[in-house]
């Protein structure tokens, strides 16, 4: 299929991967491959198990059972902290920072450990300013407190700071959620240097519009399990997908 | 004003803020308090009497000995103590804390024994102001308590490995995912706590005899500070010691020494009727 069209070696692999909690199913035989410059969506109704996956993806959780590879690494029993050192970088729902550093802190913290670079280096700061500029934060002032960015451009900043871990894999989690057009578009222009960066993005994402115009691939989960995964076109004409997801909860849910 | 107690006060007040700031740290680290941190200062002092008296090293290297030595007490408390129970209730950890200050403080008994002891001091002598004779030792408190509070400072708010633990502190989550190992950066926030308050077991062995169960009454006294100063704030256990410290030191000389500790916890109540947060306890909004 999408391995045919693209030769290069998949940055995350994922192979069976399954997890329960108690009777409850999150994720059952979980198969992805995710190559650089990609943006892989993953699509569901809340519940689903796709929050579940970024937590297996970045060790928060252990796998029941499955195998994970980064870069060929087998990486499913590497704990959470020397996974986002080996390059996996994830952002959230609701924005996770520092709110007792300044921004410059939040955003360099992690650059650092990830690639064992000095924060001080020139080519960092190259790096920063011209990320700030893609998120339109290049107007703020660096040592002022977390609490003066809204919440939109704290969600920016998460991203950013991502960025700058040079992750193989970003992981977001709803990054448009609570956003209003503009700031939308920030986030895609983001997304496009991540892209340009060769990075595997992994997208969450409620915005169907944004999901179906900017994944080149994407999967649909459905309580754990995979029902569907392809091009946005594949999936918009999918039967089971539309049973499950677009229909009817979609319409009822705006 | 009676310079002599201001000063033995303040000094007092300096080493109930080391220990109050040792718990403060672990506080914000973990969001629990650390009911053996007046077994810390105990313990750190009898392993100051230990290389000064029993291999009879200067007092200054004794004292930076001992507080390295501390740094491993505190990650080794913090790895039994602390780390199996971290996703227990705190309910939990607090026992295991009181459990772990009991075997500080029999330990101790064990080692160096139950009499009283006593070691050199950083520095000999008094001096004359006027009436007043101040002890130079108490001047040391106050300049070596001071210094490293500073330096719990500069390590904190502008070292790589100060903001490693503060990120730690505030989303122990969010900072595994950017690659901090949890693990050690809280075993560096409990030595570091445990190596502060350890010191001021050191300094004040001269002035008042070492004895295995000094722990708990400091520890009361430096909690009291920590609640007169605000939960959770390291400016706020500093203040709240030096409150603690003179209070204990005019109290006792103008009113009663038996009532030292009751005098203590008059201010304390004072404080919590005009201010419940503590005076700098703007923090613990922010953290409900």
């Amino acid at each position: 299929m999408t391995s045919t069209l693209n030769p290069k070696k998949p940055v995350l692999k994922m192979d069976n991967v399954c997890k329960n909690f108690g009777g409850v199913i999150a994720a059952d035989k979980i198969a992805l491959e995710l190559y650089g410059g990609e943006i892989f969506g993953l699509i569901g109704p809340n519940g689903a198990g796709k929050t579940t996956l970024l937590n297996l993806i970045t060790g928060i959780y252990q796998s029941d059972d499955g195998e994970m590879f980064l870069l060929d690494k087998n990486i499913t029993k590497v704990p959470t902290h020397r996974r986002a050192r080996l390059g996996i970088a994830r952002t959230f729902q609701h924005p996770r920072l520092l709110n007792r550093c300044d921004i410059k802190t939040n955003i360099l913290m992690g650059s650092d450990l990830a690639n064992k670079r000095k924060i001080k280096g020139g080519k960092l700061e190259e790096d920063m300013n011209m990320l700030l500029k893609c998120a339109g934060l290049q107007n703020v002032n660096l040592s002022d407190s977390i609490e003066k960015l809204s919440y939109g451009q704290q969600k920016m900043l998460e991203i950013v700071r991502a960025l700058l871990c040079e992750p193989a894999v970003l992981l977001l989690d709803e990054p448009a959620a609570g956003l209003n057009t503009k700031e939308m578009d920030y986030i895609v222009a983001l997304i496009k240097v991540a892209v340009q960066k060769d990075i595997a993005v992994l997208l969450i994402e409620h915005a169907m519009d944004l999901v179906m115009g900017i994944c080149d691939r994407l999967t649909v989960l459905n309580f754990g399990h995979q029902i569907a995964t392809g091009t946005p076109t594949e999936i918009q004409s999918n039967e089971e997908v539309i049973k499950a997801y677009l229909g009817g909860s979609c319409n009822v849910k705006s | 004003m009676n310079l002599q107690l201001l000063i033995s006060g303040t000094s007092m007040g300096f080493v109930y803020g080391l220990i109050a700031m040792g718990m403060v740290l672990i506080f914000r680290s973990v969001g629990i308090m650390n009911f053996a941190q007046g077994e810390f200062l105990m313990f750190g002092g009898y392993i100051c009497y230990m290389f000064n008296r029993i291999f009879n090293i200067p007092i200054g290297i004794s004292l930076i000995l001992s507080s390295l030595i501390m740094g491993v007490v505190g990650a080794i408390f913090m790895r039994t103590a602390y780390w199996p129970l971290r996703k227990a209730q705190s309910k939990a950890i607090i026992v295991s804390a009181m459990g772990a200050s009991i075997v500080l403080k029999e330990g101790a008994r064990i080692i160096w024994g139950s009499i009283p002891v006593s070691m050199d001091k950083v520095a000999d002598g008094t001096a004359k102001v006027s009436t007043a004779s101040i002890q130079w030792q108490y001047v040391a408190i106050i300049v070596i308590a001071a210094f490293l509070m500073a330096l719990v400072y500069i390590l904190l708010e502008k070292t790589f490995i100060g903001h490693i633990m503060q990120a730690t502190a505030q989303d122990q989550y969010m900072a595994s995912l950017i690659g901090i190992p949890v693990i050690v950066s809280i075993g560096l926030t409990f030595a570091l706590s445990a190596m502060i308050t350890g010191v001021g077991g050191g300094l004040l062995a001269p002035i008042f005899f070492l004895n295995n169960t000094m722990g708990m009454t400091s520890g009361a006294k430096a909690f009291a500070a920590i609640v007169i100063g605000g939960f959770g704030s390291v400016p706020g256990a500093i203040i709240g010691g030096l409150i603690v410290g003179l209070v204990e030191a005019f109290g006792g000389a103008y009113i009663s020494t038996t009532y030292q500790l009751v005098l203590i916890y008059i201010v304390l109540v004072l404080v919590l009727m005009v201010r419940p947060q503590g005076i700098f306890g703007d923090r613990i909004q922010e953290k409900a």
